[in-house]
């Protein structure tokens, strides 16, 4: 009969099984902090996908500083981020609770880019409301209106190359979005 | 380990892999700059502008303003919206062309051009920021026999856009804005905040040239009174900057 004490009460060995168990926990360790620190959750694509550009949107960001025309399709196929990836550079550009609105691939031609870069177009709502950043000369105390911003992506690389935002009377203002307590 | 240890190891370690991936996710998603100042204490009254700067008419049309903007990272009231902005400007009445950095509330900072022409066209670029503390050049500059890019914007010496439209502007201008008294005034009473190096093109065409900045220094609120004697300016007020001013607030050292 076996002796119940005794296999009970020895000691344990540490087992070369032990060693690959807590080297696999290290490893579930290392990956998880990894997963925080390098995942946003625009990279997932589950997401859903946002509505296009409108044309009224062209023509607003048409009358400004910058030259956009939507992305032929064959242009969109390969070597671009994903659009929730560009959703997330972009809300990370505006203050935290604004939302996408649009989403478009397009051909941006600015003064940086004459001839045009292919870059992820993303309609923004900005929490607490659309406001231009100056009111102007010293002694102005109305700051232009504005009714919406587009903040562009580059679609190779996935960087913020810039927002612009403007008003025009042909867009319709989204509802305001409170700014989150802090 | 026994098997009782193993049991609480494994399942901890990836426990504690999930609670890592929850603590860090949310810091990347907010997180934005540093901040350099202190919160003044004042009680908010949004939106009531305040200007902290220099100003100069030379009687000519303008061809540009440059100069080397301290990027401070001021306290910014939550309820300021718009943020608080530091540029440089070149003006006629309503008319403006001007580039320089922004700060929203939470240290969140963007480098920015306006251009307005009432009724005509008006629009606002925003472009990644240069690191908070650095000394950015930033400039406007006009060529009056546009037919294309009338005004073309810089920072850092890089071309950030143009502007096809056109005015005669009559001012050179350089400031701090803030829009409402419980945001801070870029600098701090030990420690102000530049901008140096500030130029005037004059006249604007191919017979100007870069001139120091002189005109006057302001500090004013809604109307054009005079700031309240916490947003400082030096040299003081209605003084020429003579090319460099520098500003603080004076409820903050830094």
């Amino acid at each position: 009969m076996a002796d119940i004490t005794t296999s009970t009460t020895r000691r344990y060995r540490y087992t070369h099984k032990d060693g690959v168990i807590v080297a696999c926990a290290l490893i579930l360790l290392v990956v998880g902090i990894a997963l925080g620190l390098g995942l946003s959750p625009a990279k997932s694509s589950a997401e859903p996908t946002l509505p296009s550009f409108s044309h009224e949107l062209f023509n607003a960001l048409n009358n400004t500083d910058v030259n956009v025309s939507p992305a032929l399709s064959q242009q969109a196929i390969t070597g671009t981020v994903s659009e929730a990836a560009a959703q997330a550079t972009a809300l990370a550009q505006v203050r935290p609770g604004s939302q996408a609105l649009a989403a478009q691939l397009v051909i941006l031609r600015n003064a940086q880019w004459p001839s045009g870069v292919l870059a992820w177009a993303i309609q923004i709502n900005e929490a607490g409301g659309f406001h231009a950043p100056s009111a102007g000369p010293v002694g102005n105390q109305s700051p232009p209106p504005r009714n919406f911003k587009v903040v562009f992506v580059q679609a190779a690389a996935g960087t913020f190359l810039e927002g612009v935002s403007a008003y025009d009377a042909a867009l319709p203002t989204p509802p305001s979005i409170p700014v989150p307590s802090s | 380990m026994n098997r009782v240890q193993r049991a609480v190891a494994v399942p901890g370690l990836v426990a504690g892999a999930m609670v890592a991936m929850l603590i860090l996710y949310p810091t990347r998603a907010f997180g934005a700059g540093g901040g350099d100042g202190c919160n003044p204490g004042r009680p908010d009254n949004f939106p009531t502008r305040y200007y902290i700067g220099a100003e100069q008419q030379p009687g000519v049309e303008v061809g540009g303003v440059k100069g080397y903007i301290y990027n401070y990272s001021p306290w910014v009231s939550s309820t300021d919206n718009p943020g608080v902005t530091q540029w440089v400007m070149v003006t006629n009445g309503p008319s403006w062309a001007q580039v320089g950095w922004r700060e929203f509330p939470g240290s969140q900072r963007d480098t920015f051009v306006q251009f307005n022409i009432p009724n005509e066209r008006s629009w606002t670029n925003s472009f990644p920021a240069y690191p908070i503390n650095s000394n950015i050049e930033y400039a406007v500059t006009h060529d009056p026999n546009c037919t294309v890019h009338c005004f073309t914007f810089y920072a850092n010496g890089r071309q950030l856009t143009d502007s096809n439209y056109n005015f005669a502007p009559g001012y050179g201008e350089a400031a701090a804005e803030l829009n409402t008294q419980a945001d801070q005034v870029p600098g701090g009473y030990n420690d102000p905040s530049p901008v140096s190096s500030l130029q005037i093109f004059m006249p604007a065409g191919s017979n100007g040239s870069w001139n120091t900045f002189t005109g006057s220094t302001f500090a004013t609120t809604t109307g054009g009174a005079s700031a309240p004697s916490w947003a400082n300016i030096s040299p003081s007020p209605g003084t020429s900057p003579n090319g460099y001013y520098s500003t603080w607030d004076s409820a903050c050292p830094n």
